[in-house]
């Protein structure tokens, strides 16, 4: 048995698609580093969860429990928030339009529009620390609504639909609003996903998490997970395996050389780490190590890459699951990931 | 509220006898009964490069403040409702005393646990202290691993504390949520804020280079006198 590799899913539009209200600075760092360290951080967890299960070894389990919440929920909330954002002035941003059973249930709940937006922005001016307000159906679908916040990365109850989630980590948008969170918050309305909120709410969310095979084709990766993502032309290289098998033996060997991957990752809990490198500094550490007898493949010029958001992380993608292939050991794979999350809205 | 405000301003000069005065080891300055924002004893650049001074600038003119402020409103609110014996209100006040309290505290810890390299920042810990470091983790350079491991290991916003077990006299390494601040058994030493807005501007996702940094800028002779 081995553990799922989770991936980064490309966000449904370009990092700057959402300007003025976040900046592409912001879109990139959360999205490519803070997001990306969560699936690392879960992958790693994941895996030595298989070691430990394997091992009967029950003290690590448990103190693993911690780890896959926080980091599992990082990548939860995260692959939800990217969906329920939308370029302002999109027909998906119009409440009325694109969202007319939700609508109507906001209003009969709240009195009016407005009034929702208001409760919903003091909860979220209201946190303490880091974490996240939601508007929920509870019980599933076209259920009755409420406003909740989770801590740090903790996921909604299992049994509410998450319609939509406002990340209010300062990662979110400091560099853009620095202590003004309540500009942040004033401006996210201009970006909500009404029409990603109105599926949510009358037919649940679908799984924001998807487990790829280490040997899945490139295609298959750069398939956009979104129904409204464009589809990207694909200038993903064709080599994707050979690259996969590239890095797969010399991060092996480093292995052997470095700490393991659970030591690494058991020092840094958060979804920021400086080791999380980008992929650029990643190659360029292994090309320049002494750990590289072999020549990789065409070296893969992923960081260059610079197309278009979609295509970047085509980009990116394939070598993630260079490196995530060499996280899991052995065959077989979880088809289900409510079985790991016992989350049947997930 | 009159009477209110005499109460506090009466509690203000029974705790001493200036308007602005300082008191405890955290250094807290009240005026008026009123908590206010410490000065700093150090420009706000003068922690470059560890911390940048724009980082500085908004961590203690906006961010303190801030907890400043709604401190004082809580404060205000839960002295209106010890007045009107209200005890679900007063019990209702606790995580804002709590958060903004503990955002003031650890603060005002934090600026005075700071210097600049030119006032001796970074320089290591001597006496009973530096003492106490060796012979609980071996060495400073240690002691500095284990406090940036538990740094990192803070999930959410939060503080690592170097604090002193009242009961045994023992230091140790403690990791705070949010803003709770050092009370009860433990008394704080030395405190490293890893709250995002505390390193954002200038490492971005990259935690791991602010907790290295920030080591040539802790003030370890403030440290020794609380311990």
């Amino acid at each position: 048995m081995s553990a799922p590799t989770h991936t980064l899913p490309p966000l449904p539009y370009a990092y700057d698609a959402l300007e003025p209200v976040i900046s592409k600075q912001i879109m990139e760092l959360h999205h490519m580093k803070h997001h990306q360290t969560y699936i690392n951080n879960l992958n790693a967890a994941l895996s030595a969860q298989v070691t430990a299960t394997q091992s009967n070894d029950v003290p690590t389990l448990i103190s693993l429990q911690q780890k896959i919440k926080f980091n599992g929920g990082g990548h939860i909330n995260h692959s939800l928030f990217w969906k329920n954002l939308t370029p302002p002035g999109t027909p998906g941003n119009d409440l009325a339009s694109a969202a007319p059973s939700l609508r109507e249930a906001i209003v009969s709940r709240w009195g009016s529009h407005e009034a929702f937006v208001k409760a919903f922005g003091a909860e979220l001016l209201g946190l303490q620390g880091s974490g996240w307000g939601w508007l929920v159906s509870k019980g599933g679908p076209k259920g009755r609504l409420d406003i909740v916040t989770t801590k740090d990365q903790d996921p909604v109850a299992a049994t509410d639909v998450p319609i939509f989630g406002v990340d209010m980590w300062e990662h979110a948008y400091y560099l853009q609003y620095l202590n003004n969170k309540a500009g942040y918050v004033e401006g996210i309305w201009k970006i909500i996903n009404w029409a990603e909120a109105e599926k949510r709410y009358t037919a649940g969310v679908e799984n924001p998490l998807k487990l790829t095979k280490p040997s899945a084709s490139l295609t298959e990766t750069c398939r956009p997970m979104t129904p409204f993502a464009e589809t990207p032309k694909s200038n993903c290289s064709a080599n994707s395996n050979s690259i996969s098998a590239y890095f797969s033996a010399s991060r092996k060997k480093s292995e052997y050389e470095d700490k393991d991957e659970t030591e690494e990752f058991d020092e840094i809990e958060s979804g920021d780490d400086e080791r999380d490198l980008s992929e650029a500094a990643e190659l360029d550490t292994l090309l320049r190590g002494n750990r590289t007898a072999m020549v990789p493949p065409k070296a893969p010029k992923v960081a260059a890459t610079k197309v278009s958001g979609i295509e970047q992380i085509c980009g990116r993608t394939s070598v993630d699951r260079a490196f995530s292939n060499v996280r899991t050991v052995g065959p077989g794979w979880i088809k289900d990931p409510r079985a790991w999350f016992g989350d049947k809205n997930l | 509220m009159a009477a209110l405000l005499s109460t506090s301003a009466r509690v203000a000069l029974r705790s001493g006898a200036s308007a602005s005065f300082k008191t405890g080891a955290a250094g807290l300055t009240f005026a008026r009964g009123k908590a206010t924002l410490p000065d700093l004893s150090y420009d706000y650049g003068a922690l470059e490069p560890s911390i940048s001074g724009k980082i500085m600038e908004i961590h203690h003119k906006n961010h303190h403040n801030t907890y400043v402020t709604n401190y004082n409103n809580a404060i205000e609110q839960l002295q209106e409702a010890q007045a009107q014996g209200d005890i679900s209100a007063q019990i209702a006040l606790k995580p804002a005393i709590n958060f903004n309290g503990g955002g003031h505290l650890n603060h005002s810890l934090f600026w005075e646990n700071l210097a600049p390299k030119s006032a001796g920042g970074g320089e290591p810990p001597s006496g009973s202290l530096g003492q106490a470091i060796d012979s609980t983790y071996g060495s400073l350079d240690e002691f500095k691993n284990k406090f940036n491991t538990a740094l990192a290991g803070i999930q959410g916003s939060g503080w690592a504390w170097l604090v002193k077990d009242k009961q045994t006299g023992q230091i140790g390494i403690r990791t705070y949520a949010n803003q709770d601040p050092v009370v009860g058994q433990y008394q704080p030493l030395l405190g490293v804020d890893a709250w995002e807005h505390a390193y954002y501007l200038q490492y971005q996702n990259r935690k791991a280079e602010y907790f290295k940094a920030i080591w040539e800028v802790i003030n370890w002779k403030a440290v020794e006198k609380r311990f």
